[in-house]
């Protein structure tokens, strides 16, 4: 019998600062950890629409190239349902619509339609008790002579028992 | 009416409640993947090379 393959999602965050000379050496060593733990790392299409806008024609193209070779979850129309009730369940939980990005939403939606994990550098755009994180490291890195910042990096997951048990709570 | 109707869903383990009430099964399966088959570890080492070229926007609080 073939074991279920373990997913996890990079948020967009992430695949910044894999790609930024400050920060890519502890980033891409965490994602090595997360590979030999058997789990395997996808983006949500969402991902390229944010990183792409703004870009220009050069750029466009090594970023196309890099993404592209990802396996890529595309936002259909349950994605999308799954990110608006999932607006309403923060709503209802005193969680205001801006606070959380719209791409975050779509992310999170996407964790919880595919049963993947999240990795993530911002843990509050997955909020708890929909999302419940599972490990959290510290990444240390220099930015410039003896300057370090550190990055909290969170493996999150969706709490579907609470999120089923939320919607069945939203009013009529 | 529409609030017995609501109590009356009961999703499975494994299963998530849409809008309207519809219940799907999560999994892989549940959302189609495009894109490439490189492996994380190629992928890896594509993304130090980017890095090196600075081709993607800097990450929230490393811009220069």
């Amino acid at each position: 019998m073939m074991t279920p393959q373990k997913l996890f999602i990079l948020d967009t965050n992430i695949i910044q600062y894999t790609n930024n000379r400050y920060s890519e050496l502890v980033f891409t060593s965490l994602l090595n950890e997360l590979d030999q733990e058997g789990y395997s790392g996808h983006i949500s299409s969402i991902t390229i629409y944010e990183l792409l806008k703004g870009a220009n024609k050069k750029i466009e193209k090594e970023m196309l190239l890099q993404l592209n070779s990802f396996k890529k979850f595309e936002v259909l129309d349950n994605i999308l349902q799954t990110a608006a009730q999932l607006e309403t369940l923060y709503r209802l939980d005193g969680i205001q619509p801006n606070q959380i990005e719209q791409g975050d939403k779509i992310i999170a939606a996407t964790a919880l339609v595919t049963n993947s994990h999240i990795l993530t550098a911002n843990g509050r755009d997955f909020p708890y008790p929909f999302f419940i994180e599972e490990k959290r490291k510290l990444l240390e890195f220099e930015v410039q002579k003896k300057r370090y910042k550190v990055i909290p990096v969170s493996f999150i997951y969706p709490d579907l028992e609470i999120i089923n048990k939320k919607i069945l709570e939203i009013p009529d | 009416m529409a609030k017995s109707k609501k109590k009356q869903l009961h999703p499975k383990k494994n299963e998530l409640i849409l809008p309207g009430g519809r219940i799907i099964k999560v999994g892989p399966g549940a959302a189609p993947t495009t894109g490439g088959n490189a492996s994380m570890k190629e992928i890896i080492k594509m993304m130090k090379e980017a890095a090196k070229r600075g081709i993607f926007p800097p990450p929230p609080g490393l811009e220069s």
